[in-house]
């Protein structure tokens, strides 16, 4: 500024231009310096600039020799270019229809992104959404009016929307249609400490961020993992929101319900309660055809709005305002939910103000996230679909209530092994028999995958047999020939079944058994007595003849019919309950059935010290006064 | 919960298999699978439970599954030396009366091939 430039044509008007735009820059990197006044000089310097540039001082230069005259002009012209390229305030250059011709390297740092990547977008798309309509107004007016505008908005920038004062100033060159230089002059964007820190220290930054990837990967997939046993929406909703807390980011989950149609299963953000909802207002919506999720769970593909220009990326709210909007979101990223062969739904996050807007290197890790996602989602099906199976077929082996005869008090129990985990094989029930009632216990010996069905099937035949005959002996007979017909390897059926009805006041037993356990005939004194079983068990020899025993049971006497899981329950002292069942049962004869199967349990997970090598069941019927 | 040992030896055209310990829920897996390994290259079976400690149904089915399958090809599966304050369920679901159960191994040579102990085949139909 010292040099006074004494009108002695372009050159030393470039001569000028360099020192005070060379003066201009070190003021910009003194600390605290005043953007505003920079900016304004800078402006200024520009001014100056293209008026140099535009030939008015045509018959000057024309005077000269032409040659010389041509190789200033460029020389003027890379100068202005780096003028612009390295002013210290962040410039846009924008065209007429309002797209991005040119940022300097102020500007790209400020937006985080390479030379170029800003080049040939909507210079709004780079403005927060809440602002984004007052900014475009500016650019309008200061384009028709030709007029200097300043306003304050939201800018999208690296570090996320940051609010910035931007002025903007109408360029125009002759013959050519309006140009806006747009200034961003904040004192965050107008110095460069952060980004001149990270540059410093690149190693250590990427290790960070690494480290941190990895942190989120392994508490989601512990989440996934540690849900196995709660159902699929509340795994999803852990999921989302742990990304949503580790991404800062709105979690959205799509999920392909009933009809292949694509439904919103849940919605996380930002604590707090107005997030929340919010949350709800955008999981109250499904994802509509025209909206990204929806494409990409037709497609498969992953879509990356790193700007979100079109705010109807997610589609419209319940008001018609577009979710985007709603929640505040200016950057989505949105992933299919696919293990490879089926697509389950779609993963879509969304940041909001505040935070940097997604970038390619995010695609992979929501990606791999949306790929577990996926599997668990698999694996969590079909655990369900089995375990599901498994409760039904568990409630047809053994009755969930015990259906009472009358006159009498009933009781069962069943424990499973703690050693093994299979299906089981014990079986018991009370039903009602032609001319009387029944009651049954048995034992599918022999482990299979169908143990469970094989039980099923022993129980309901013995049901059905029993309905259109009242002698167990032709059940048990029955359900013989019926398991020979069948391969079950060496697997048999050890059972008794009974018949009940009442003689007299007094209520005749009927039992048939096939190579069970015999039952134990309690009197209300404490007198024991072992029935007989006999038999042999059903599945082996088309000859096997049930044995049977005849016996009437008088008011208080209680019948006591259990499987050798029971009786084979053994301690560290190796004694079977066997060897204590009669003297134990004989201190229960004036409990109810239900107590009484309740001590006997104890008093067996006790000798076991709770380690049962088989499953154990119980049945025990009081016999009451008749009807 | 004390596991079973297993091992089988040759003995007069016929292999001898012995096991020691516990047959329950858990090692009548290994029993089943020794066997059918054993089934592979012998026809003529014994199966020594004298040192065997406890057997529960499940075991048992173990032993007349392979009984069935070895009878019905025309070879032999004999029991030898249970006793029977150890292994109850034979006798519980009686059929120590219908499957080939000898004192010792040495009465279940003696015996030669004596097919099924005189209980009748199990049917496959």
């Amino acid at each position: 500024m010292q040099q006074s430039p004494r009108g002695q044509g372009a050159g030393s008007e470039i001569a000028g231009l360099k020192a005070r735009y060379g003066a201009l820059r070190q003021a910009a990197a003194l600390p605290g310096a005043d953007p505003a006044p920079l900016l304004e000089a800078a402006l200024a310097e520009l001014d100056a600039a293209v008026a140099a540039l535009v030939p008015n001082g045509d018959a000057d230069s024309r005077g000269d020799a032409g040659q010389g005259s041509s190789a200033a002009a460029h020389a003027e012209r890379r100068l202005l270019h780096a003028v612009f390229q390295q002013a210290p305030v962040p410039l846009f250059l924008i065209g007429g229809d309002g797209t991005v011709r040119r940022v300097n390297a102020a500007a790209s740092d400020l937006l985080g992104s390479g030379p170029g990547y800003a080049t040939g977008k909507a210079f709004t798309a780079f403005i927060d959404l809440p602002s984004r309509p007052a900014a475009a107004t500016h650019l309008a007016a200061a384009a028709r009016k030709g007029e200097t505008r300043q306003f304050r908005c939201g800018l999208l920038t690296a570090t996320g929307a940051v609010e910035h004062a931007l002025a903007v100033h109408p360029v125009s060159t002759q013959g050519n249609a309006a140009h806006l230089v747009v200034a961003v002059t904040s004192a965050e964007a107008a110095r460069t400490g952060r980004r001149g820190k990270q540059r410093a220290e690149p190693g250590a930054e990427v290790v960070q961020a690494m480290t941190r990837r990895l942190d989120l990967v392994m508490a989601a997939t512990r989440i996934l993992l540690e849900n196995i046993t709660y159902s699929e929406p509340v795994a999803l909703q852990r999921y989302a929101r742990l990304l949503a807390r580790e991404l800062a980011a709105w979690v959205i989950v799509d999920v392909e319900g009933d009809g292949q149609r694509l439904r919103r299963q849940h919605v996380s953000g930002p604590e707090g309660q107005r997030a929340e909802k919010l949350a709800n207002a955008v999981a109250a919506v499904d994802p509509v055809p025209e909206s990204g999720p929806y494409q990409v769970h037709e497609s498969g593909s992953t879509l990356l709005i790193a700007h979100a220009e079109d705010p109807a990326a997610l589609g419209d709210g319940p008001d018609g305002v577009p979710l985007l909007m709603l929640l505040g979101a200016t950057s989505v990223l949105s992933v299919p939910l696919t293990d490879g062969e089926h697509a389950y739904g779609v993963l879509t996050l969304a940041r909001w103000t505040g935070h940097p807007h997604f970038e390619i290197a995010d695609v992979g890790l929501v990606e791999e996230l949306g790929e577990q996602l996926a599997l668990a989602i698999r694996v969590d099906r079909m655990f369900r679909r089995r375990v599901d199976i498994a409760d039904a077929l568990q409630t047809s082996l053994l009755p969930r209530q015990v259906r009472q005869i009358p006159g009498t008090k009933i009781a069962g129990t069943h424990v499973a092994a703690t050693t093994a985990a299979e299906a089981s094989g014990d079986f018991y029930d009370v039903y009602p028999s032609r001319d009387g009632w029944g009651i049954a216990i048995g034992d599918v010996c022999g482990k299979g995958p169908d143990t469970a069905a094989v039980t099923a099937a022993a129980r309901h035949a013995i049901r059905a047999l029993a309905h259109l005959d009242s002698d167990p002996t032709a059940v048990l007979r029955g359900i013989n020939d019926i398991m020979l017909t069948e391969d079950f390897g060496g697997r048999f059926v050890t059972a008794h079944a009974g018949h009940l009805s009442w003689r007299e006041g007094r209520l005749h037993l009927s039992l048939a058994s096939a190579g069970h356990p015999g039952p134990v005939l309690l009197r209300p004194d404490g007198r024991t007595q072992m029935l007989n079983g006999g038999g042999l068990p059903l599945g082996i020899f088309p000859d096997a003849e049930p044995a049977t025993q005849e016996v009437d049971l008088e008011p208080g006497d209680v019948v006591f019919l259990y499987t050798d899981g029971l009786t084979s329950a053994c301690g560290p002292d190796l004694v079977q309950f066997e060897e204590r069942l009669t003297d134990e049962l004989a201190a229960l004869a004036s409990k109810e059935p239900e107590a009484l199967v309740t001590r006997v349990r104890d008093v067996v997970l006790e000798l076991c010290r709770g380690e049962l090598r088989d499953e154990m069941t119980m049945l025990a019927l009081r016999v009451g006064e008749p009807d | 919960m004390e596991g079973i040992r297993i091992s089988s030896q040759q003995r007069d055209g016929f292999v001898v298999v012995v096991v020691r310990g516990e047959l329950d829920i858990v090692t009548s897996r290994r029993f089943d699978e020794f066997l059918i390994e054993v089934r592979r290259d012998a026809d003529h079976i014994i199966v020594d439970l004298s040192a065997v400690d406890f057997m529960d149904t499940g075991s048992l089915a173990v032993i007349v599954g392979h009984w069935k399958q070895v009878t019905a090809a025309g070879g032999t599966l004999a029991l030898a030396g249970a006793r029977y304050r150890y292994t109850k369920t034979l006798w519980i679901t009686g059929l120590a009366d219908r499957l080939p159960l000898y004192e010792s191994v040495d009465a279940a040579v003696a015996a030669g091939r004596p097919g099924t102990g005189g209980a009748a085949a199990a049917s496959q139909s």
